[in-house]
């Protein structure tokens, strides 16, 4: 991050565009020319390196390279020094002292007998006259030493400041929008991120990825900056998704947009982030043993986005067909487990539960799926036995739908009260119909409901559909079904017109 | 309803919407800016809302001893006035007339969790000693390496900026010395984001040059009390005189100011610009950012401004007033670090800079009110408000032309001592820009 007076920025419309390093001739021959000046300072004062670096700006100036990249490079160079007083056998505070001392008693100040006080003063403190005044002011910055630079390769160097420059455009930013996509090791620890730098989310699932609108707890209330140092803080695990996009609202003297994505990978450093271990030793222990009894087991295996926050499953376990959400809950404040409660009440996926039983709220998961408790530690047996009981139950359950459809229901209703995909659901219903009922066209239906309509329709001495609609509303059928009701019976509908009385059944 | 706080602002949980708040989609409440605890809680009493209030969260509670000093008239209608306002507000007092103490009082009185935010780490450390002796607890401080927060707690702005979230709930009165910085652009999200529903302001000065005091009844509340510099002078201040010292710039020097200022004016005229009010000056400042002419324009003002205020002929005129106060305590103040380090080095005069480390300023100081030391010279360190006991003499090298910077050197020479006649020496160049910057400072003051 470099101060805000050294962006590099123009405006285009309403865009703000930065101006990067893109690695041309001369952007890497300043930085070479400036990497070589530090590292030829190493063990001099900072007085000489920062004379000579002016001198560099103004020839670079002459070729038509802005100072301010010349300055930015500069202070990305000088935070790689480690800068300090000259090591010397009496310190620079301690000359002065006995320095003002013995002027003070002159009456505070010296003209004439400078040389002479200075002169007394380098005996009392047994040191060479001659050198006295160069330490006495040892310790002023422009006198301190460089004892060492970490060198960076040009290229490098570079990348960094387009870093830098981007998180400098952020300072001034009241909010970002980000578009990422990434596995959930990542958006994890991008969430941590957030989180961790006092800011706020709101996410939502896009077909391809997650966005998040960032800002701050403040924000709501009024437009400020004062997260965007925050917010410049995240770039470094932002360009490390697999696939990200920011657009950020920016105050300058107007307000601007910065709109800028992983197309420009390469002008960035490539960061490693570390994606997180186990959370904790129950992870751990639930991963053996649901493997060694035959699972697969996929850690943290996808984010699921609900109400506006994102809620990562510790597990998914599948076998065959047969697949299964996992959360552990172990030991956690109360506040901890409320919002984890509020995030898991929207997750729709089959879910089984390892509560600790210590927890003073742990009967409000049950109400979320399948619950084993534990007692600090996952015993193998029970786990094993609950893994097989909730697999044996699964299958059942994929083979027999529930009974609880009612007398007539449409496949669309079907499907999306038990979060069965349609295909799915016709495909099982083809292999096995549930007893008594029966499934024709797009309904399913109890048997002898088909025989009331047949024997309705056939009784109905007018052909028409509203005639035939309006007695099969009298037996209490609804009235979206009786079309296809109708054609599930074996009788045609023929439309001539607009209106029911003018359809004819046959 | 039920109000909370969270970094900075309150959350309120209940069906309906109460004044100052806006919905909050991400937390599906109404949250508010933190300083307007105050004015919610006193709308709900006021309505018979029932409420359950988890806003303020003190340090553990710390038992005041009482102040043994007595409040001269003024220091007791100041308090008077700001506890009858409601225990909000600011005080407007000269430097030296004893606002710390006001403060103190304040503290005592209300018995409550407070934090003092003032502008420096010496003045940090000055409070924190201050409360320490009078009010018998041991105080948190927060800046300069240090971040403990206790029932009494001390930050300076820049520290009370960048933590202003987590310190937002702790305190029920909160004194922001020198009140006219919590204007700034940064530093007034201290005041947006602390719950404090108790507020005390301290300055000498006000007014901002920017116009953004309009802020402070907002975040503090309005003036409660105000006296002038000239209404104490004589009876609790020391009476001063200004003594203005022109002098020439030596031939060389002229030579070098007239050609800046030509180069200046050249680059002003080729950009079009006409130099009449600040805001003029401003706009220059702003375009050097994308012109070259301006940025030279700009570079070859600030060293006409230098030649002007670092000339030669000040250093004879300075070395002269030396001469004349032999025995006199005299501080030294000049506009740039170059000048002061310059003088320090060329007359072995002690010297403070902002970054003198704490230790050897401290002790500089020590030996200055003790005598051992009767002259130091500083840049722009101590403008503000750090204890230097009664020095009869202050010289001005050049400086700004803000009236407040003016004002507050002169608080230093201020502090009432029997019998003594303050005086300021104000040294400028003759023919250059920088009388003008004079005028301008004197005017602020006698106003």
């Amino acid at each position: 991050m470099l101060p805000l007076q050294l962006l590099r920025a123009r405006r285009s419309g309403r865009k703000l565009i930065l101006k990067f390093c893109s690695g041309r001739d001369i952007e890497l021959e300043l930085a070479e020319e400036l990497i070589s000046v530090f590292r030829k300072h190493v063990g001099r004062k900072v007085g000489e390196l920062e004379r000579e670096l002016e001198d560099i700006e103004e020839r670079y100036e002459g070729m038509g390279v802005d100072f301010k990249l010349v300055r930015g490079l500069s202070t990305l160079l000088e935070r790689k020094c480690d800068v300090e007083t000259k090591e010397t056998k009496v310190k620079p505070d301690q000359i002065r002292r006995i320095v003002f001392e013995r002027a003070a008693k002159l009456g505070g100040f010296v003209i004439d007998e400078r040389e002479e006080v200075l002169k007394a003063a380098a005996e009392e403190l047994k040191i060479d006259p001659s050198g006295i005044e160069e330490l006495m002011w040892a310790d002023w910055d422009e006198n301190k030493e460089i004892k060492s630079f970490n060198e960076p390769t040009a290229a490098d160097l570079l990348r960094e400041y387009n870093q830098s420059l981007l998180q400098t455009a952020l300072f001034r930013a009241i909010r970002m929008e980000l578009f990422v996509r990434g596995g959930s090791g990542k958006i994890k620890l991008l969430i941590r991120d957030i989180k961790a730098k006092g800011l706020m989310y709101y996410a939502e699932s896009l077909k391809n990825g997650i966005r998040f609108l960032i800002d701050g707890p403040a924000s709501v209330l009024k437009l400020t900056t004062r997260y965007g140092t925050s917010l410049a803080k995240l770039v470094p695990t932002i360009i490390s998704m697999d696939s990200w996009r920011i657009v950020a609202d920016i105050r300058m003297r107007k307000p601007l947009i910065l709109d800028l994505s992983d197309s420009l990978r390469d002008l960035f450093p490539a960061h490693e982030i570390t994606t997180v271990e186990y959370d904790s030793s129950l992870e751990r222990q639930f991963h053996e043993i649901a493997a060694s009894s035959g699972w697969e087991v996929i850690r943290e295996p996808y984010p699921i986005v609900s109400g506006g926050s994102v809620f990562f499953p510790d597990f998914l376990i599948k076998k065959g067909d047969v697949k299964l959400l996992v959360e552990i809950i172990g030991f956690w404040t109360h506040d901890y487990i409320k919002k984890k409660l509020q995030k898991m009440k929207q997750v729709s996926d089959k879910m089984l539960l390892l509560v600790d039983r210590n927890l003073s709220c742990s009967r409000f998961f049950e109400e979320l799926g399948d619950v084993l408790y534990f007692d600090g530690k996952i015993k193998y047996a029970e786990l094993a036995k609950k893994l097989s009981e909730v697999e044996k139950m699964m299958r059942k359950e994929a083979e027999v739908l529930p009974l609880d459809i009612g007398d007539i229901s449409s496949l669309d209703e079907i499907s999306s009260r038990l979060g069965f995909e349609k295909s799915v659901l016709i495909e099982k219903l083809r292999k096995k119909v549930p007893a008594g009922y029966i499934f024709t066209g797009n309904l399913l239906l109890k048997e002898n409901i088909l025989k009331e309509v047949k024997s309705v329709i056939e009784s109905c001495e007018r052909r028409d559909l509203r005639s035939i609609s309006d007695l099969l509303s009298e037996k209490g059928i609804p009235e979206r079904y009786h079309t296809a009701l109708i054609e599930a019976a074996g009788f045609k509908v023929i439309f001539r017109g607009l209106d029911e009385s003018k359809a004819e059944v046959i | 309803m039920k109000l909370e706080y969270d970094r900075g602002t309150l959350v309120i949980r209940g069906q309906y919407a109460v004044p100052y708040s806006t919905w909050d989609d991400r937390i599906s409440a109404f949250r508010a800016p933190a300083f307007r605890y105050r004015d919610i809680v006193e709308f709900l009493r006021r309505n018979l809302v029932d409420f359950s209030d988890y806003v303020i969260n003190p340090p553990p509670r710390e038992e005041f001893k009482s102040i043994p000093v007595p409040l001269r008239e003024y220091q007791e209608e100041a308090l008077n006035s700001w506890l009858s306002s409601g225990m909000r507000g600011v005080i407007v007092l000269p430097t030296g007339a004893g606002k710390t103490l006001i403060a103190l009082k304040a503290m005592e009185k209300l018995g409550v969790s407070t934090l003092v935010v003032v502008p420096t780490i010496p003045l940090m450390r000055q409070w924190s000693s201050e409360i320490e002796e009078k009010l018998g607890v041991s105080t948190g401080l927060m800046g300069g390496g240090e971040k403990d927060v206790r029932f009494v707690t001390v930050a300076t702005y820049d520290s009370a900026y960048l933590n202003a979230e987590v310190l937002g709930d702790k305190f029920m009165l909160a004194v922001f010395d020198e009140v006219h910085h919590l204007a700034a652009e940064g530093y007034s999200h201290i005041g947006e984001m602390l719950a404090a529903p108790y507020r005390l302001g301290l300055t000498a000065t006000f007014e901002r040059e920017d116009g953004r005091h309009f802020l402070l009844p907002m975040l503090v509340g309005g003036i409660v009390y105000s006296i002038s510099p000239r209404e104490l002078a004589g009876k609790h201040l020391a009476e001063y005189e200004i003594v203005r010292i022109s002098v020439d710039l030596s031939e060389e020097e002229k030579r070098e100011y007239k050609s800046a200022v030509e180069e200046y004016k050249r680059g002003l005229s080729s950009i079009g610009l006409e130099i009449r009010s600040p805001d003029d000056f401003r706009q220059l400042v702003k375009m050097s950012a994308t012109s070259r002419a301006a940025r030279d324009a700009l570079l070859a003002w600030n060293k006409a401004r230098r030649i002007a205020i670092n000339s030669e002929s000040k250093l004879k005129a300075l070395e002269n007033l030396l001469s004349a106060h032999k025995k006199d305590k005299v501080i030294i103040f000049t506009e740039f670090n170059d000048m002061a380090k310059e003088i320090s080095r060329r007359y072995l005069i002690p010297l403070i800079t902002h970054r003198t480390p704490e230790k050897e300023r401290n002790e500089i100081l020590q030996n200055f009110r003790d005598g051992i030391y009767t002259k130091i010279v500083t840049s722009k360190v101590l403008n503000e408000g750090i204890d230097v006991p009664d020095a009869r003499v202050a010289i001005i090298l050049g400086g700004t032309g803000s009236r407040r910077e003016f004002v507050q050197r002169l608080g230093r020479v201020l502090r009432k001592r029997a019998g003594k006649r303050a005086v300021i020496y104000e040294v400028v160049s003759k023919g250059t820009k920088e009388v003008s910057i004079s005028y301008r400072r004197r005017r602020g003051v006698n106003n």
